[in-house]
């Protein structure tokens, strides 16, 4: 993992893996608690993250020796701003929100609740694909 | 993820979950869950030690109310934290399981599962 720090603003690389999406939980988690971000801010913003990591790992996989995921955190309190850059396919979660509106709205379904999640707990999101990288950049406040 | 089956003797099962319910908490409740809710006729996951659900996590869950809804069951969860209670609020599927708060409302709950 690599890391780069400017004042209220962090940067950190991982691998697409189960494992490394474990570590970037536990890496916002505890990068909230040391900025002192509220726990109910920091709680939906590792939601957003997860969602946008696993949906890496279970769709948008393109290098067989596995594909990159960066988290750009900044400080902005009381939000929180976050940048996420991945080496996956293509894939802007802000067209495809109303598809996943559709999708969750059948209650039946199991899928579908990701996006949905983002979309509730995240503000001014941001879809660029730049480099072939996806980068997403949002804001979390605690409602 | 620790999953531990508290009680599976009955019509009704007991399920506690302490950690976080993402990718690889998912993967620790798959086959358990999935056991129990075909084949009893309530299950109960006390969620107190829950500090964390995600889209894949909720799937479980909702599958596990699915299959026990079909033989006219009932998944209850125990005690969500208020930001995991938010989770499900959110994402739409609360009314899919009963989310209770003690346990008199669990065993409760599970009585009416558990005839005789």
């Amino acid at each position: 993992m690599m890391q780069a720090q400017a004042g209220a603003a962090e940067t950190q690389a991982f691998h697409a893996s189960a494992a490394d999406i474990g570590e970037m939980d536990r890496w916002v988690e505890e990068l909230g608690a040391r900025w002192g971000i509220p726990e109910r801010t920091v709680f939906r913003a590792r939601v957003c993250i997860a969602e946008i990591a696993a949906n890496v790992l279970e769709h948008g996989a393109t290098r067989p020796d596995g594909d990159q995921i960066i988290i750009t955190l900044r400080d902005q309190a009381p939000a929180v701003e976050i940048e996420i850059a991945d080496t996956g396919k293509a894939f802007n979660p802000v067209t495809s929100a109303a598809e996943a509106d559709a999708e969750a709205d059948r209650s039946a379904t199991e899928g579908g609740r990701g996006l949905q999640l983002l979309h509730s707990y995240a503000s001014a999101i941001d879809y660029k694909r730049e480099r072939d990288r996806n980068i997403l950049l949002f804001r979390v406040l605690s409602a | 993820m620790q999953v531990s089956i508290a009680d599976d003797t009955g019509p009704t099962a007991r399920v506690v979950l302490a950690g976080k319910l993402d990718i690889s908490g998912a993967d620790a409740i798959a086959l358990p869950l999935a056991t129990l809710s075909g084949s009893k006729n309530a299950v109960l996951l006390d969620m107190t030690g829950v500090t964390f659900l995600a889209s894949i996590g909720i799937r479980h869950l909702v599958s596990a109310s699915k299959a026990l809804g079909r033989r006219g069951g009932r998944l209850v969860l125990l005690n969500p934290n208020e930001m995991v209670t938010d989770v499900l609020v959110t994402s739409g599927v609360s009314g899919l399981m009963e989310i209770v708060r003690s346990e008199s409302e669990a065993a409760a709950a599970l009585k009416a599962y558990a005839p005789g």
